[in-house]
């Protein structure tokens, strides 16, 4: 009974392996620091306003992200562990769309070589009051509908 | 931002107008002759004019220069409506869209008195000058004009009333048929010349002001290094010389078309009204749109060998997804077991069957080995009784999302080459176990999403001409369909595998697929073969809610703040994040069944069950707009993993030397029309379900019972289930587990 547990708690872990990676895309894979290392991006399809970006690898204290835009404006953040040894998480605010060349060095004061990569950011969510024709295109419709549907039942169209 | 709108408006409106002309031109020879080419080019030529103002470089054009803001506005109001008059679209545009609308919905609108009164009023041509005067002279007021181009909403606004007044203005010179006239006809000329003076006023005043009177143009010219006075006299000229042109050719030719003697300028048609008679007209079974009419493809779906052949063609790309699955990296987006069931299958799917009917299950790979297998294996067993509900297939769909949702299949090639597999085999021992199709019908949970999808389809496989089913004693379609639908009584595609057997066995060529108003069969909810009465089947009821609620918490579970909050729960209770993730699914159906409940409980008329199936059902459109916009927004921003994952294996076979990047090969960034039409997609299918619960309040009513007051609580319910679901919209997309990178 005890051996049919633990194939099956094994099995549970194993099938529930993938969901630790939880959000993004895999930005950059490559060997830093004597490792295999990868940086995270997430969301997934990426837009104006907070990006995370994820090192899964062997890192130092004041490892740091620096996104610097088709202009030369930049933003930055010193990464912190989450979750696991291997792993530090920073989240960048980028004001605006397009390329952003995102440097990501995993160990802050050593001379290392960053991982560089570019990513594209689509336009931020729109508000509300941006879409509203979209978003309250029910009403007209509802009442056009219930005009129509009060009509018939008092007078079926032959 | 407004030129996908405009041309998606075009595209489905000359689509309308070109299915009516030609229903019409099919009626007889004096519709022929009435709806000549040239109407159909003028159509055309109305909608290129539109185009031209707005969604062209004009469009941009015009917040830099008045001039060409002046010819945006000469070509909405003065050429466009011309033109789309001269086309006569009333009859083609009811005749083009399906006859259930027409009778359902255009029909009680046109016939309602309020309604023909406003009409009477508006359309007078004293109303339409007034409007049209006013319409060129407020808008040229600086303030006006200025806060039109400061904000977008004002901007719209102000070329919606010049379009809008534009159509009234010239409805009553080019009198498009059945169009009857108000007023003596050589009235017309002092109406065009009144309106070519406002036009001239505001022409004069901005080309004799001494400075210039927009100063938004004169800020930007500035920087442009253009002259913003030469601007507004260029401007003031058009408006002028062609403006006034546009209005007294007409004048000029009514005047010439009464003094000169009758039929210089060709005989006109009389005109009538548009009857009532005429828009409840029984539609033909020749003129009905049948897809199985249409040339090759028509051909090859009657096929029964042809309809293997496709379902055998799919099954092996399936094999060779699941090769890769096992073989391939296990990277996800890499992967093409990780990326075409999830990304782009399910995407094309939900599309294909709300615009062709249940193509997804006709297709089903699934149900090919049966289909080979059953020429030498004839199974005699039946489905037993106890199993012959929805409830198992519930069962298995609540599974499926818990799954789901907490293993994060999708981002892992074997776990899809799991479930493809343990599909498949399921699939091919019942069959071969059972007679009939009793997977598609009691146990597939993918064919029961596809079936709730399909009840919103534009398309259903029905019998054209019941009189011919009347005098059929054969009855070949019932022994054929293994779902035993009987046509002449199959109502709506639930329970419809349009596995196409029944064309195929029909003697008289009497089946084909059909265009229905989506939904309206859902509010009917009565006896059909099959499935009994549908409003009685309390586990159609049940299905139909996590269909909806379904949709929603698995749209929900892939946004940020829920993803952080399960996550955060799971940490504060020291349970397994996939626990979490799977009791949210769980809590989510369960709360969206407890919603209709009460609000079955809220409202009077039948029993409770018939009550809560009634609501349920109506839950169904907005749940399948949930699903498009969910699998439609994989499907936009994921498509670049096919072209990934398939070079990724054209490599591994040496077939090509460079190896696919495979940074970033997941997503791309959102396009920007893309929330939007999630929005609109949202809003369609809240005023379908508002619509489908309505009617079916109706139906459980006593006549002279007020079906709005009962109808108000289930529809705030509905309300409620809309509000979380355009919540989702606007939250970022996590796609737990793309990466398909374990630490």
């Amino acid at each position: 009974m005890k051996r049919t547990h633990a194939i099956a708690c094994t099995a549970m872990l194993l099938a529930a392996t993938p969901a630790l990676a939880d959000g993004g895309v895999v930005a950059w894979t490559g060997e830093r620091l004597d490792a295999r290392a990868a940086v995270i991006v997430s969301p997934a399809s990426m837009r104006v306003g907070a990006v995370e970006f994820a090192w899964i690898g062997p890192w130092r204290a004041g490892a740091i992200v620096v996104a610097t835009d088709q202009h030369g404006h930049t933003v930055s953040a010193l990464l912190t562990q989450v979750a696991f040894d291997t792993e530090v998480r920073a989240t960048l605010e980028l004001p605006t769309e397009g390329v952003w060349n995102i440097a990501l060095d995993p160990d802050g004061a050593e001379p290392a070589v960053s991982a560089v990569f570019p990513i594209t950011l689509g336009a931020a969510l729109p508000a509300w009051t941006a879409v509203w024709p979209q978003l309250f295109a029910w009403l007209p419709l509802c009442a056009i509908g219930l005009f129509a549907a009060r009509r018939v039942r008092r007078a079926p169209v032959v | 931002m407004n030129a996908p709108w405009v041309l998606a408006a075009c595209i489905v409106s000359c689509a309308i107008y070109a299915r009516g002309w030609h229903a019409l031109r099919m009626k007889s020879d004096v519709s022929r002759a009435r709806f000549g080419v040239w109407r159909l080019c003028a159509f055309l030529a109305g909608w290129s004019a539109l185009l031209v103002a707005l969604a062209s470089p004009i469009d941009a054009a015009a917040e830099r220069m008045l001039s060409a803001h002046m010819v945006q506005h000469l070509v909405l109001a003065m050429i466009a409506p011309p033109l789309m008059w001269l086309a006569s679209p009333a009859m083609p545009m009811l005749f083009g869209t399906p006859r259930a609308f027409r009778r359902s919905i255009v029909g009680p609108i046109l016939a309602a008195p309020s309604v023909r009164a406003v009409l009477r009023v508006v359309t007078h041509p004293i109303t339409a000058l007034v409007l049209m005067s006013c319409a060129t002279l407020a808008w040229h007021v600086p303030a006006a004009y200025i806060a039109a181009l400061q904000d977008p909403t004002m901007h719209r606004l102000e070329h919606f009333t010049m379009f809008a007044a534009g159509l009234l203005f010239w409805m009553p010179v080019i009198e498009p048929f059945p169009y009857r006239r108000r007023v003596v006809r050589l009235l017309m000329v002092p109406y065009l010349v009144v309106a070519d003076l406002a036009n001239t006023l505001v022409a004069a005043y901005l080309a004799f002001a001494g400075g210039v009177v927009y100063p938004w143009y004169e800020s930007i010219s500035t920087a442009r290094g253009l002259d913003a006075l030469q601007d507004q006299h260029l401007a003031a000229g058009i408006m002028w010389i062609p403006g006034s042109a546009v209005y007294l050719v007409p004048a000029v030719v009514i005047t010439a078309s009464h003094f000169l003697p009758r039929g210089s300028f060709g005989v006109r048609a009389k005109p009538r009204t548009i009857s009532l008679t005429v828009l409840s007209t029984k539609t033909p079974r020749e003129t009905q749109s049948d897809l199985l009419r249409i040339p090759l493809l028509g051909t090859l779906l009657r096929s029964s060998r042809a309809r293997l052949a496709l379902r055998l063609l799919l099954l092996a790309v399936a094999l060779l997804i699941a090769l890769d699955g096992v073989i391939g990296p296990q990277d996800a987006p890499m992967n093409l077991a990780g990326t075409l069931p999830w990304t782009h299958w399910r995407g094309v799917a939900v599309i294909a069957i709300l615009a062709l009917g249940n193509v997804a299950c006709m297709a089903c790979p699934l149900i090919a080995p049966r289909s080979v297998l059953r020429r030498w294996i004839r199974p005699t067993r039946a489905w037993p009784a106890a199993l012959r509900s929805k409830y198992l297939a519930v069962s298995l769909i609540v599974l499926w999302l818990v799954l789901y949702e907490a293993f994060d299949l999708w981002a892992s090639p074997l776990a899809a080459v799991a479930v493809l597999g343990a599909f498949l085999l399921t699939a091919t021992a019942i069959d071969l176990l059972f007679e009939g199709a009793s997977f598609c019908r009691y146990v597939c949970p993918i064919g029961q999403y596809q079936m709730m999808l399909s009840t919103v389809s534009v398309r259903e496989v029905r019998a054209l001409d019941p009189e011919v089913c009347a005098r059929c004693e054969t009855h070949d379609c019932l022994k054929a369909c293994g779902l035993g639908l009987f046509m002449p009584k199959k109502q709506g595609n639930l329970d419809c595998t349009s596995c196409l057997d029944c064309v195929s066995a029909c003697p008289h060529g009497n089946i084909g697929i059909v265009t229905v108003v989506p939904a309206l069969d859902l509010a009917r909810a009565q006896w059909r073969s099959g499935l009994g009465t549908l409003a009685a089947r309390t586990d159609v009821g049940v299905l139909a809610v996590v269909f909806t609620a379904g949709a929603i918490a698995n749209a929900a579970g892939m946004t940020a703040p829920i993803v952080a909050i399960l996550d955060e729960r799971s940490a504060q209770l020291a349970v397994a994040s996939w626990c979490m993730q799977g009791a949210f699914v769980v809590v989510a159906l369960s709360g969206g069944i407890a919603l209709i409940a009460l609000a079955a409980l809220a409202t009077r008329g039948a029993q409770f069950a018939q009550r809560f199936t009634r609501i349920a059902l109506a839950t169904i459109p907005l749940g399948a707009s949930v699903w498009l916009y969910h699998f439609g927004f994989h499907l936009v921003t994921g498509w670049p993993t096919a072209e990934a994952s398939s070079r990724r294996v054209l490599h591994d076979l040496a077939l090509i030397a460079d190896e696919p990047d495979r940074i970033m090969s997941c997503c791309v960034a959102a396009p920007e029309w893309l929330v939007p039409a999630q929005l609109l997609a949202l809003s369609c299918g809240l005023s379908a379900s508002l619509a489908v619960l309505w009617w079916s309040i109706a139906r459980i009513s006593a006549l002279n019972a007020s079906v709005t007051l009962r109808w108000i609580t289930p529809a705030l319910v509905l309300i409620a289930l809309w509000a979380a679901a355009a919540w989702i919209v606007f939250q970022p997309m996590e796609m737990r587990g793309t990466a398909g990178f374990g630490p």
